[in-house]
């Protein structure tokens, strides 16, 4: 498992000769405890079910011990989501478990500016004072909280600390969702019923190795399927990844015209009458060309989309075969229960929002919602509601929309920004399990900010940049040593829950951050405290648990995924017998880890379309009611037409009038000089943050392309061709705002013009193996913005490649299907 | 740190080696240093040969033959795991305390055991039974499965007055090999190399 | 006696690479570092790798897991000078590293690839050994590691149905990268066992082989769609 070979301890600062017991028992956090039961202990085996807290996927995972101590990980078979499966960094969960460089305890900056050992103690009396401090300065506002932890009860519990304390400014640096937002009315995204789907047709999205549950994806589209009915798979994107290959057709277009493929299928789809007639009369709103409220005629999307979005354009702008576009069209109508999904590329650009308004739109076409197989909301979880509390004063940070966005702003930049301008100020902030230095593109702002804020609280397993830049660093445990309560992940199509006691005892002196928040409440007394009246994490997960308890809605899952469900109809039908107790539901569920309710109430459409019109919105009246209000903004007695076209102008938007507020093709801005555009993209070895915190992984990093342990540039072979660049070359990929270092690797089907670069190394924090391994390439990137959710984009970027050294000659032969250019 | 031999980490014989090294370092101060290197080498290497043939000691003079014999006791009594485990496990103050929360004799050693027991602190037994690393072995595949008695690997363990300090039976791959040749079980490598 | 084989649907892998850290979790396998890395020392007992080809001016990429095939006609076996690698009686490939002198023979004659070499002694803190898998041994500097289709787990479930008082059944024994596979692309059984699914697999026309033209034997089965 976590072999350390010579490199490994040397990063570690060990020394060769101290390779002994003494050595290693401080880089590497195993109790003396139980290493003497591993080398002297009978050898029981027992198995515990728990929850993979690496990333937000939420897998159930089944921890084998040997004389309690964990010797290894395997996906749970019954769990709903994952069904047995597990991805590599999942697999990893014990060698970040044992990872050497874990927080060993608190940490306080002390006046040299290093970070010394603190207590406990210290640590939270010195934040108790400073709440209590800005507290009575009726400054409660200017606290802040940057949370990583995905969970529903978490957030719930986090957001009622900050209300105690007057602020409402909490993040979790999610995806936007705007898009549903905008044409359903609802904040959260909906589900989508990979299971029942036969076809996905998927924009820019590695389903099976990024987006918030890939194995779940896996399992429900092939691992839970007989071969001869594998869910069908068609990709549009500029990079074929191992998840693509799987496509039975894979669309290569020009990085930033995703949405406009989407818009071309939609062409195909209404010309060719494809499309859902009934579901789009009934359900929608804008389709065909309508009168508003003063008399106008307004366009419809129909109209728009038959003059503007024909093959031929759409196939000029994609740069792919118009062919190509009437092929996937005639395919996603034939097919029975077909749903469009968007991620990757289709998330990050400036045009993020339509495009993935113009993917969904595809759903609406096909009627997708609401039907098996298709767009879906998960039934909500039956959690005990918690007593309200007054709403904080002041609107959260990171809610407010800016000046040049139209509803949102990227959560990272406004922190930054508000800071540095003076305009927001803030004196506390609050960063869990989360590394935005890192990740954003706002990270350098974001770290000069963090030396402005007083008093900086970082909760984290390892050091990282952005605990780095904390003036307190407290440990959390890792996944394993804590209570966890996982909600559903984003996207999944029926409820779960994930409830699972610590595997182990934490190896360190660490704290879950759960109880952090609740002792301080104790500490600040008054109403922080009346906020939060628990004695500890798990009591607050009991009482919000005694609700599902109560509700008798879905069932823990016991068996096998089959079983459970035979089961579920079985004992319940479809009649919930309410449970008259908590403790045997708590006691079931703490062991078996995890509750899911499957059971869709078909025809709930309120809670689908939540907008003004109850239907979903192909023109989105919110954004153009918004569009209006950015024209009319100290512009008395325009009339509406012109203060949409105003505010329109305003967000930079090339579509004008009616075609602003419906998904449309708005090209992709690039920033600065160069000619490739850099494109980020996550592999599966990168999920989550703390993957990299394991030797395996790192090894096994870039194991799609023989790169282990560095950062590749994947290159189209015309474009390594044009450049003169080879398969192995080391070169420099250089944007206006800085550079790194990476191997060229030829990719035999990736879109010409961009440079594919992984996500996931080129970490700086020493303190974990990651620290100098690879580049990071967010660190290089140019700020430019999503106009309406005002996210900074990830695809706008453009590069340069200088060579710096051929691969030698005695090296490995290039092995990627790449020719000597 | 080489793993061909899951050793406990510091063996007896380096250890005595070292007083001796020291001791002998003082006692040649002042001498020629070659006089004082041949010293030191036969002192060391004395120290090894008798190291080498010295049982090993156990931190309590346990009397295996007053349990087994007069007490009557089963191997697996204090051995759980012998007959349902994969590993016997020597027992330690857990299972002793059933029986020794308080002295039953005026035994010197027995009042070191209670000591341990009350102290809470686990008593360091040495292990003298082991198979190397790169072996699987498992009790109970042997002793449920196979039926065979305790004493055929580790001999008359429960006559012995004296704490046990050596194997009473080597364990060698050929005595493995014999016996699954005697009793018609294969010989295939991988049954036990692993 | 059971004849160990594996089919693996390449139909409905997806090259999420798994398997493969899967393997390295339970075979205690090790991480050799960047600089290491870089001379190409890196090994896995398991592979995905890419492959490409070009058909039609279209390119396809498929990404394969590929492990020891278990020849019944092992090349590795023949060459060994000191009996370290043979066939076993259930038809694994077994590699006793006890007897393995490190000559590398066997990797040469392998067509598979399937064989690798451990560079460097094991450096294995004693709190690491507590994390390892205690079924799978710690390999030293100087041997030739392989896949062993997980007969740690063979020999367990062997002794658990043994006390159950049975023999063994389908799908009593997975390996690990069967278990962690979320696309259920690999099953793992008895060849012998007509009625296993890995027997059932292998008789599919979509069934084939590598390299079967070197009539080594494989028991590795990999099925896909023949165009």
């Amino acid at each position: 498992m976590i072999l350390p070979r010579r490199d490994l301890l040397k990063m570690l600062g060990v020394g060769a000769g101290a390779v002994g017991l003494g050595g290693c028992r401080q880089a590497w956090s195993v109790p003396d405890r139980l290493v003497e039961l591993a080398l002297r202990g009978p050898g029981l085996e027992s198995q515990v079910q728990t929850i993979c807290g690496l990333c937000a996927g939420g897998c159930g995972l089944t921890v084998r011990l040997v004389d309690g101590l964990p010797v290894g990980i395997r996906g749970n078979p019954h769990h709903p989501l994952n069904r047995g499966g597990l991805c590599p960094v999942g697999l990893a969960g014990l060698e970040v478990l044992y990872a050497p460089g874990r927080l060993q305890g608190p940490l306080r900056r002390q006046a040299g500016g290093e970070h010394g050992a603190t207590t406990w103690e210290e640590a939270l009396d010195e934040i108790a004072t400073r709440l209590t401090a800005l507290t009575a300065a009726g400054q409660g506002d200017r606290v802040a909280f940057l949370s990583g932890e995905p969970s529903e009860l978490f957030h719930d519990l986090a957001r009622r600390f900050l209300h105690g304390l007057g602020s409402a400014n909490l993040s979790r640096l999610d995806d936007a969702g705007l898009a549903h937002e905008l044409t359903q009315g609802i904040a959260r995204a909906p589900g989508y019923d990979l299971g029942g789907a036969d076809l996905v047709v998927s924009f820019g999205l590695d389903l099976y190795e990024d987006g918030p549950t890939p194995i779940h994806a896996t399992a429900a589209m092939i691992g839970s399927r007989p071969t001869e009915q594998l869910g069908a798979l068609i990709q549009v994107g500029t990079r074929v990844s191992p998840s693509a290959s799987k496509a039975e057709i894979f669309a290569l277009v020009r990085p930033g015209t995703l949405g406009a493929f989407a818009l071309g299928i939609a062409h195909t789809l209404v010309r060719e009458g494809g499309y859902d007639r009934a579901f789009v009369a009934e359900h929608t709103f804008g389709f065909d060309d309508w009168t508003d409220e003063d008399g106008r005629e307004r366009l419809g999307f129909r109209r728009l989309l038959l003059e503007r979005y024909y093959p031929d354009r759409v196939a000029a702008l994609c740069g792919c075969d118009p062919a190509l576009i009437v092929r996937v069209a005639r395919r996603l109508a034939a097919a029975a229960a077909p749903v469009a999904v968007a991620g990757g590329d289709a998330v990050r650009g400036t045009n993020a929002t339509w495009t993935q308004m113009a993917v969904q739109a595809l759903n609406a076409l096909t009627g997708a919602f609401d039907r098996p197989g298709g767009v879906v909301m998960p039934p909500p979880i039956p959690l005990t509601p918690l007593a309200a509390l007054p709403a904080p004063p002041a609107p959260s940070l990171f809610a407010a929309a800016g000046d040049e966005t139209a509803f949102g702003v990227d959560p990272v930049e406004a922190l930054a920004a508000g800071v540095l301008d003076g305009t927001r100020p803030v004196e506390l902030l609050i960063v869990l399990d989360t590394n935005p230095v890192f990740s954003s593109p706002a990270g350098d702002r974001l770290r000069e900010a963090l030396a402005r804020i007083p008093t900086v609280v970082a909760l984290a397993s390892f050091m990282d940049e952005t605990a780095a830049a904390a003036e307190l660093v407290l440990p959390t445990p890792t996944f394993l040593e804590r209570w966890q309560g996982a909600t559903t992940p984003r996207g999944v199509a029926f409820s779960t829950l994930g409830l699972a006691p610590p595997v182990v005892e934490p190896l360190t002196d660490a704290r879950h951050p759960g109880d952090v928040l609740l002792e301080l409440g104790r500490r600040l007394g008054g109403e922080a405290a009346a906020a939060l009246p628990w004695s500890d994490y798990p009591a607050y997960l009991k009482q919000r648990i005694e609700g599902l308890a109560l509700s008798g809605q879905g069932s823990v899952v016991t068996g096998s995924f089959e079983e459970s469900w035979i089961q579920f109809l079985e004992e319940r039908g479809w009649r919930f017998l309410g449970r008259k107790e908590i403790e045997s539901f708590w006691r079931t569920l703490t062991q078996e880890s995890s509750w899911w309710n499957p059971v869709r109430s078909r025809g709930d459409w309120g809670r689908l379309f939540a907008t003004a019109s109850g239907r979903y919105e192909f023109f989105s009246r919110r954004l153009e009611a918004r569009l209006v209000e950015l024209g009319a903004a100290g512009e008395g007695g325009a009339s509406a037409a012109e203060a949409l076209a105003r505010g329109s102008a305003r967000l930079g938007l090339e579509a004008e009038g009616d075609e602003a507020c419906m998904p449309h093709h708005e090209p992709e801005a690039a920033r600065g000089e160069g000619e490739l555009t850099l494109l980020p993209f996550r592999p599966i070895t990168a999920r989550g943050s703390l993957g990299v915190t394991s030797p395996m992984v790192l090894e096994m990093f870039g194991y799609t392309a023989f790169s282990p342990w560095q950062t590749w540039a994947e290159l189209a072979a015309e474009t390594a061709h044009e450049l003169d660049l080879g398969d192995g070359d080391e070169v420099r990929v250089e944007s206006d705002r800085g550079h790194f270092a990476a191997v060229v690797r030829i990719h035999p089907a990736a879109a010409a013009g961009t440079v594919h670069v992984p996500l996931g190394l080129g970490h700086e924090a020493p303190g974990s193996l990651a620290a100098g391994i690879g580049a990071n390439p967010v660190g290089i990137m140019l700020a430019a913005r999503d106009p309406l959710s005002g996210r900074l984009s990830r695809t706008a970027t453009r590069v340069r490649l200088a060579l710096v050294k051929r691969r030698s000659r005695g090296g490995p032969p290039p092995r990627h299907g790449g020719s000597e250019a | 740190m080489t793993n061909r031999d899951a050793s406990p980490p510091a063996p007896p014989a380096t250890r005595r080696a070292g007083v001796a090294l020291r001791s002998s370092g003082a006692a040649a101060k002042g001498v020629l240093v070659a006089a004082a290197l041949v010293a030191l080498a036969l002192v060391l290497g004395g120290a090894v040969l008798w190291a080498a043939r010295r049982p090993l000691e156990q931190p309590i003079a346990f009397n295996h033959a007053l349990h087994v014999g007069q007490l009557e006791m089963d191997c697996t009594d204090c051995h759980l795991y012998a007959v349902n485990g994969v590993r016997a496990t020597i027992p330690n103050i857990e299972v002793c305390a059933d029986c020794h929360d308080e002295a039953a004799s005026e035994s010197a050693e027995e009042t070191r055991l209670v000591e341990y027991v009350a102290s809470g602190e686990r008593v360091p037994w040495r292990k003298i039974y082991r198979v190397p690393e790169h072996v699987y072995f498992s009790h109970r595949r042997h002793t449920q499965l196979g039926g065979i008695e305790c004493e055929t690997c580790h001999g008359a363990v429960g006559e012995q007055v004296e704490p046990v300090g050596r194997p009473l039976v080597r364990l060698s791959m050929e005595h493995c090999m014999r016996c699954h040749q005697d009793s018609g079980v294969s010989n295939d490598c991988l049954l036990c190399h692993r | 006696m059971s004849r160990w084989g594996m089919a693996i649907d390449l139909d409905r892998c997806t090259g999420c690479g798994s398997c493969m850290a899967a393997c390295h979790q339970e075979n205690n396998l090790t991480a050799v570092g960047p600089s290491e890395a870089a001379l190409d020392r890196v090994f896995h007992w398991l592979r995905v790798l890419p492959e490409v080809s070009e058909a039609h001016a279209e390119v396809t990429v498929t990404y394969t897991p590929q492990l020891c095939v278990q020849c019944d006609k092992p090349p590795c076996v023949r060459v060994c000078p000191v009996h370290a690698t043979y066939l076993s009686d259930e038809g694994i490939v077994a590699q006793i590293y006890a007897r393995c002198i490190g000559c590398r023979y066997c990797m040469a004659a392998c067509p598979y690839n399937a064989k690798v070499f451990n560079w460097y002694e094991p450096q294995w803190p004693g709190q690491l050994q507590a994390k390892a898998n205690p079924d799978v041994s710690l390999r030293y500097k100087g041997v030739v590691e392989k896949c062993t289709f997980c007969h740690h787990r063979v020999l367990k479930a062997r002794e658990d149905a043994a006390l159950a008082g049975r023999g063994l059944r389908d799908g009593d024994v997975s390996t690990a990268c069967e278990d962690s596979c979320p696309a259920k692309a690999i099953v793992f059984g008895d060849l012998d066992d007509p009625a296993s699914r890995v027997s059932r697999l292998a008789r599919s026309p979509r069934a084939s082989r590598h390299h079967e033209d070197l009539g080594t034997e494989p028991k590795v089965y990999h099925l896909a769609r023949k165009e």
